[in-house]
């Protein structure tokens, strides 16, 4: 006669489960970005190098407007190396704080 | 067999709680009396006749997921129960909106402006929610966004409550408005047939069952069934005092025609308005729960009817009027919902709908005042098709709706337990409860209390406890529900911590919405400050390189004005790239969660 049920715990894993927001870790992500950056733009500057040519790293330069004393030569890799990472680190860090931030409104 | 009164399981109310109530009793092999204030019965589910026209106070279709009250649906009413097409709109600035609300028709008619501007909000409200949803406004702008709310939401609302949104409970918004967010409202208009894991999904329901005479008739059938059956339902006669001693019910003090008299009892159940219940105890409770009684508020509702010389109005079984003019809520076109609520076929009766309080200036106008005041709105609207009234008629029910504000939520918890220390009181109903219950859900709480009263153990407190009111039908769950007996009327336990934390950290999704507008913001910042560097640095001309991106991000330059218009720009693509790579990311977990799932389950079978 009794007509309830009650949810098996399987069910309630599954709900759980669907309820689960991933959340970032922001030392992870500065790590990450940082490390990505500042190695992508030591290979980019790598590469130019070795190509060589007239005129090398004509565009690639232009980043001297945002990181002062970067050019492409080699010593400029190794700035652009630190140059890369540190702002790969804060955009990774600010992209996990704000998007944790977010998820945490929502979530609540 | 004993007379009436002396059947000592006693209930309160012959509406659908207290009939249902009976009928189970009767079908348990249990005696019973039913005693009913009003001369008819149905409770607010009646039938109310006049000249011959019959009319239907609220509109009450028959929809419902629990299998146990269709099965007594039809046991009750059988061939008498018509299946009808349903039509309802609402009215706004002279249009007509589809009800349920479906986003194509209603971005159609609010226009492109007004549709982006309901986009931004919605946007708005989606990456910005408001953190607690307690009242009315903060639940529905959460879903909606503000300007959906303020143009379907606010006006309507406040109309039928009386109240500002802001002082309305959450509660209310959860358990009546239609689970549907806009974005689950587009996908169901732009994919007519969704269908997800075998679910399919049917969120309107376009067709109800109604008893060929209003609703009244299935409450009037019961009533015989239950006469037959040796179930007496005794009208006009009202519960005055509930005698308790030592923690139980024993008697009722009851009045008629006749005069008062004292009948004993081994169970009551009530459908009585909680205030009037915790009033008639005697002894009398304590103050405390006396003054929560106090807090809880009901609405009320009077309905205007109007006979024209038309056979057809307007298609639709019902409509909201949302404008803001007319104090008119809503109109009922009986003819509609059954042929056979109006008795000449050349004719049309229309319910207009005022939502008041008891005592009010419509409360208290004249019938004369009232038919005139209905002609003229409804008029005023152009929904009379040039028609003449032909006569008129008024209905006032007291406490049609409780009311959930901030007192109900405080009052009704203390009055629920301190009613719960007496075993043999069994709550029931809509006002029995003091919750928006639809019949179905009051029916059912009507059942739960016979098959208590028969050594049951139901949380009669629990029923309809589920946030989410039903009008979505997921077949799967439907299924579910029909399989369990209608489970989702079950409380439901709280999950293990240690779990949670278990599966939060091996597949939990990422959250689009969050992703996109943090990979938006870092990019709008991002080229931002591109931007400004270059602006700000002397050489002319500034910026020929990341100028090109103009040819990407319309409007964009290297200038001052460049940098806003970059800022939006790239702030919407990065929302659209970090929503994308979410949604990808989870698409993703969500595979390899099925494949690790089919690895223990090959793993199970070759064990």
């Amino acid at each position: 006669m009794n007509n309830e049920r009650t949810p098996g715990l399987e069910e309630l894993q599954e709900r759980a489960l669907a309820r689960a927001v991933a959340r970032l870790r922001s030392g992870v992500m500065a790590t990450v970005f940082g490390l990505t950056c500042g190695t992508g733009l030591w290979i980019a500057t790598v590469w130019l190098l070795v190509r060589g040519g007239e005129r090398v790293g004509q565009h690639l330069s232009l980043l001297r407007f945002y990181f002062p004393g970067y050019s492409v030569s080699w010593g400029g890799a190794f700035l652009g190396f630190v140059y890369g990472a540190v702002a790969g680190a804060v955009i990774g860090y600010v992209l996990a704080r704000v998007y944790n931030r977010l998820a945490d409104r929502r979530a609540s | 067999m004993t007379s009436p009164d002396e059947r000592r399981t006693l209930i309160a109310g012959a509406g659908p709680a207290g009939l249902a109530c009976a009928w189970e009793l009767g079908k348990l092999g249990r005696e019973a009396v039913v005693y009913e204030q009003d001369e008819v019965v149905g409770g607010i589910s009646r039938t109310v006749s006049h000249d011959g026209y019959r009319f239907d106070i609220g509109g009450h279709r028959f929809f419902t997921k629990v299998p146990l009250v269709w099965e007594m649906w039809g046991e009750i009413l059988g061939e008498e129960f018509l299946e009808r097409p349903r039509l309802s709109r609402i009215y706004y600035q002279g249009k007509f909106f589809d009800y349920p609300l479906k986003p194509l028709n209603a971005l159609t008619n609010l226009g492109p402006v007004e549709a982006v501007r309901i986009g931004c909000s919605w946007l708005w409200a989606r990456a910005f929610p408001e953190r607690e949803e307690r009242n009315f406004e903060q639940w529905v702008i959460n879903r909606f966004g503000r300007r959906l709310y303020e143009i379907f939401f606010k006006t309507y609302t406040e109309k039928v409550w009386g109240t500002p949104c802001t002082e309305i409970s959450s509660d209310w918004a959860a358990q009546r408005i239609k689970n549907l967010d806009l974005l689950a409202a587009l996908k169901n208009a732009l994919l007519s047939s969704g269908s997800k894991n075998g679910e399919v999904i049917s969120t309107l329901i376009d067709r109800f069952h109604y008893p060929r005479h209003g609703p009244g008739m299935m409450w009037e059938r019961c009533r015989d069934r239950l006469a037959e059956g040796g179930i007496a339902t005794l009208t006009g006669t009202r519960v005055e005092r509930l005698h308790h001693e030592e923690g139980r019910i024993v008697a009722a003090t009851v009045r008629d025609g006749a005069g008062e008299r004292r009948v004993p009892a081994d169970h009551f159940v009530s459908s009585m308005p909680l205030p009037a219940l915790v009033r008639s105890l005697d002894p009398a409770p304590p103050p405390e729960i006396l003054e929560a009684a106090r807090r809880l508020r009901f609405r009320d509702f009077l309905t205007v009817v109007l006979i024209v010389d038309k056979p057809d109005l307007f298609p639709d079984n019902w409509i909201y009027i949302h404008s803001p003019d007319v104090r008119l809520g809503r109109i009922q076109n009986f003819k509609n919902w059954s042929p056979e609520m109006v008795p000449d076929p050349s004719t049309s009766s229309l319910g207009l709908e005022y939502f008041v309080n008891e005592g009010d200036d419509l409360w208290s106008a004249a019938d004369d005042e009232l038919a005139e005041l209905g002609a003229r709105e409804v008029e005023q609207l152009g929904l009379l098709a040039g028609g003449t009234v032909l006569d008129s008629a008024i209905v006032r029910m007291p406490k049609a709706y409780p009311v959930y504000d901030e007192g109900h939520r405080e009052a009704l918890p203390r009055i629920r337990d301190y009613l719960l220390g007496f075993p043999n009181l069994y709550c029931v109903g809509r006002n029995g409860q003091h919750r928006y219950n639809n019949q179905d859900h009051s029916m059912v709480t009507g059942v739960y209390a016979a098959r208590n009263i028969d050594g049951g153990a139901h949380d009669l407190w629990s029923v309809n406890v589920e946030q989410e009111y039903h009008e979505e039908v997921h077949t799967g769950e439907a299924e579910g529900a029909a399989a369990a007996g209608g489970d989702r009327l079950t409380p439901r336990p709280a999950v293990a911590p240690s779990l949670e934390k278990r599966l939060l950290a091996a597949f939990a999704r990422y959250d689009p919405v969050a992703l996109g507008g943090a990979v938006g913001a870092v990019a709008a910042l991002g080229l931002f400050l591109a931007t400004a560097v270059l602006v700000l640095r002397p050489e002319e001309p500034k910026g020929p390189t990341l100028s090109l991106l103009g040819n990407y991000l319309f409007g964009y330059e290297v200038s001052w004005a460049g940098s806003a218009v970059g800022f939006l720009e790239a702030g919407l693509a990065g929302f659209g790239f970090g929503y994308l790579l979410a949604r990808l990311l989870n698409a993703m977990i969500s595979n390899a969660e099925t494949t690790l799932r089919r690895e223990l389950e090959m793993a199970r079978i070759l064990e």
